[in-house]
């Protein structure tokens, strides 16, 4: 059976909008966010305290305008500054966390993105299992 | 009509209409898998829009307006739905579009951001200049050919 190319070409235009709309639902809840990973850093492990590297990378194609962490809990200290501007996509951000010996419940920090779209992560400083 | 001929306006020099066949099938597979692979995961895609045309809506129109067309080219070649050489035209435009954003990228400094052209398999491998090559390629190829198509046409009327 032949089928006139008008017709084919209706198909394949139907088929290209419903592959579209499936792009549009697939690419709506795309937004920059931070990719967050925690590293204890063991060379400098002491019985008073603990260090961890937070590593702050923006995804998402856009640049963050602030990412700011703060102390949310525990005897812990923010090296200085704590925070960057200007965040651009696939640039990573490290912040050092002095935590003070071993505590009961992990301290946390929280770190604020501040842009386009605006977010906040709490974070448990504990190493993320490898 | 031969088994090899388009619809729309062929060159009837049957070696020649052959190649072209051929490299309409191979684009409408290149324009198939680029649009139905986007759609499955725009995410690399959208991180390299967003930094050419900006975040949000622009971004996320670039994305499905694409894998529209692509789809919708990619599908009309495979189909026969669109002849060969109205293909490869449409296609040496589109590549010489999606040419112009890589470039703007590469002048950000973005050469070596992945493009997210293929998703899947690329989604890391094909960089802005790794994807500027395949491109230049393509255009290359397709131009010559149409010039080629152009020539003969051109030959035959004069006989």
């Amino acid at each position: 059976m032949q089928i006139s190319p008008r017709l084919r070409l209706a198909a394949c235009a139907a088929f290209a909008v419903g592959m579209g709309v499936l792009a549009a639902v697939r690419v709506a809840p795309l937004s920059p966010t931070l990719e967050i990973k925690v590293r204890h850093v063991r060379a400098f492990r002491s019985e008073s305290q603990s260090v961890y590297d937070l590593s702050i990378i923006a995804r998402g194609g856009e640049t963050i305008d602030e990412v700011r962490i703060e102390l949310l809990r525990g005897a812990a200290r923010i090296a200085p500054p704590g925070f960057t501007r200007n965040l651009a996509p696939g640039v990573r951000f490290i912040a050092r966390v002095n935590v003070g010996g071993d505590t009961a419940v992990p301290p946390a920090v929280r770190i604020t993105q501040k842009g386009r779209i605006d977010r906040t992560y709490d974070i448990e400083l504990v190493e993320a299992s490898r | 009509m031969s088994a090899v001929a388009s619809p729309q306006g062929e060159l009837p020099s049957p070696p020649f209409t052959h190649v072209l066949s051929r490299v309409s099938i191979y684009l409408g597979a290149f324009w198939t898998w680029a649009g139905i692979a986007k759609a499955l995961s725009p995410e690399a895609a959208y991180a390299f829009t967003a930094q050419v045309v900006g975040g949000g809506m622009p971004a996320k129109f670039v994305i499905v307006g694409s894998v529209i067309v692509e789809t919708a080219l990619g599908l009309a070649l495979l189909t026969r739905a669109l002849g060969s050489r109205a293909g490869i035209m449409i296609s040496l435009v589109l590549l010489s579009l999606f040419s112009t954003l890589l470039i703007a990228a590469k002048a950000q400094g973005g050469g070596a951001l992945a493009c997210g052209c293929y998703a899947f398999f690329a989604t890391d491998a094909a960089s802005v200049d790794g994807e500027l090559w395949i491109n230049g390629i393509h255009v290359a190829i397709l131009a010559a050919l149409l010039a080629v198509h152009s020539y003969l046409g051109r030959r035959q009327r004069v006989a």
